[in-house]
């Protein structure tokens, strides 16, 4: 494990995960990218961009009336007795995640969820001692360049974007 | 935050379109949507009221090409302009990499197009972003319509920082790519690492 970067922890160990349960799985990062989806379909992004904003809004609404609250012990269930959305906040390498599932005719809701908290201190375990992955990363970006530091690009033409945007337009 | 994954080669950013309400925001990328072949676009979310106002944002997913040898994503958000709906725009500010601001040129909408990029300013110094870094384009939005205000005076009273502007008519489509490829182009260039 120890020279995989995170990404490829967190897909190893979700990966791991997903044939013992019987729902999509997915991890969300704050801002609504996906960072790993069991189903990979169309609707990736669609399900990382709503699960944000939906997090987001609730935490709001939460907010207003206690603002001291401690936000990762919160979940988030949208649910029937068979099917529904769960959403359970956590910290990887100092960022807020979601990890989530989305289940249906699930003769046993009650386990799922106790199998979803269970990775999550899985993996708040596992990534507990990854902090500087992260920066060690732009910093290392950072003595890589000459003229505009820091930065991935040094230029791109007009011609360039013409052309990202023809491959798929 | 952008976000770049150096094993995969992938770039995801997040661009915002905000704007006073009826100014265009979600005609902006239902155009893109229309125009972008279908293996390129994810799903277009609108959360929508009844009388089709934006709630909380529209979403368009879009996979464009390799730059240099890295996948690019793009993740389209709209705000809803509505005043009221001021806790769901800071909200979606989160994460920003670039704005389009969409301003609307009638004379009539000048007043809220300036409290449009009042409230915007403020609220990107709530969440501790300065609006000189933030990649910005500003759109002049409806230049078909008849009692609309000179460039010159929106340029004056809207983009004192002097972003690439451009004119548009957001529902035929003119001026839809030019403004997304100038923020694209800005976004791209402002990417500074990521996570590996």
């Amino acid at each position: 494990m120890k020279s995989m970067n995170l990404l490829e922890k967190i897909r190893s160990v979700l990966d791991h995960k997903k044939s013992g349960i019987s729902a999509r799985i997915f991890l969300s990062r704050e801002d609504g990218i996906t960072i790993y989806d069991s189903t990979q379909n169309q609707t990736t992004s669609s399900v990382s961009a709503l699960v944000s904003g939906v997090w987001q809004a609730s935490e709001a609404l939460v907010g207003l009336t206690n603002p001291s609250q401690n936000i990762l012990e919160f979940r988030l269930g949208f649910d029937t007795s068979s099917q529904g959305i769960l959403l359970l906040p956590l910290l990887l390498s100092g960022k807020k995640y979601f990890l989530g599932a989305i289940y249906k005719e699930c003769l046993n809701p009650g386990q799922l969820k106790r199998q979803l908290v269970m990775i999550k201190e899985e993996m708040n375990l596992i990534f507990f001692e990854e902090p500087s992955l992260v920066k060690s990363k732009i910093q290392q970006t950072k003595t890589n360049s000459d003229q505009r530091k820091g930065f991935l690009f040094q230029e791109i033409s007009d011609d360039e974007i013409d052309r990202l945007f023809t491959t798929g337009i | 935050m952008s976000f770049v994954n150096y094993h995969t080669k992938e770039i995801n950013c997040k661009i915002v379109y905000y704007g006073p309400g009826l100014g265009g925001k979600t005609t902006n990328i239902q155009y893109i949507y229309q125009k972008t072949s279908s293996q390129n676009k994810g799903q277009m979310i609108t959360l929508n009221t009844e009388n089709e106002r934006t709630l909380f944002f529209d979403f368009l997913p879009l996979d464009l090409g390799e730059i240099r040898g890295f996948k690019t994503r793009f993740h389209l958000y709209t705000v809803p302009g509505q005043v009221f709906y001021e806790a769901s725009r800071k909200l979606i500010l989160r994460g920003v990499d670039g704005l389009i601001f969409v301003a609307d040129s009638q004379v009539e909408r000048m007043e809220s197009n300036i409290e449009s990029y009042q409230g915007l300013e403020r609220n990107l110094a709530e969440q501790g972003y300065d609006l000189a870094r933030v990649p910005m384009v500003m759109q002049w939005n409806k230049r078909d319509l008849p009692n609309i205000v000179p460039v010159e005076d929106l340029q004056f009273q809207l983009n004192k920082k002097k972003f690439p502007a451009f004119e548009a008519v957001a529902n035929n489509g003119q001026g839809v790519f030019e403004t997304l490829k100038m923020v694209s182009k800005s976004v791209l260039l402002n990417i500074k690492g990521g996570l590996e």
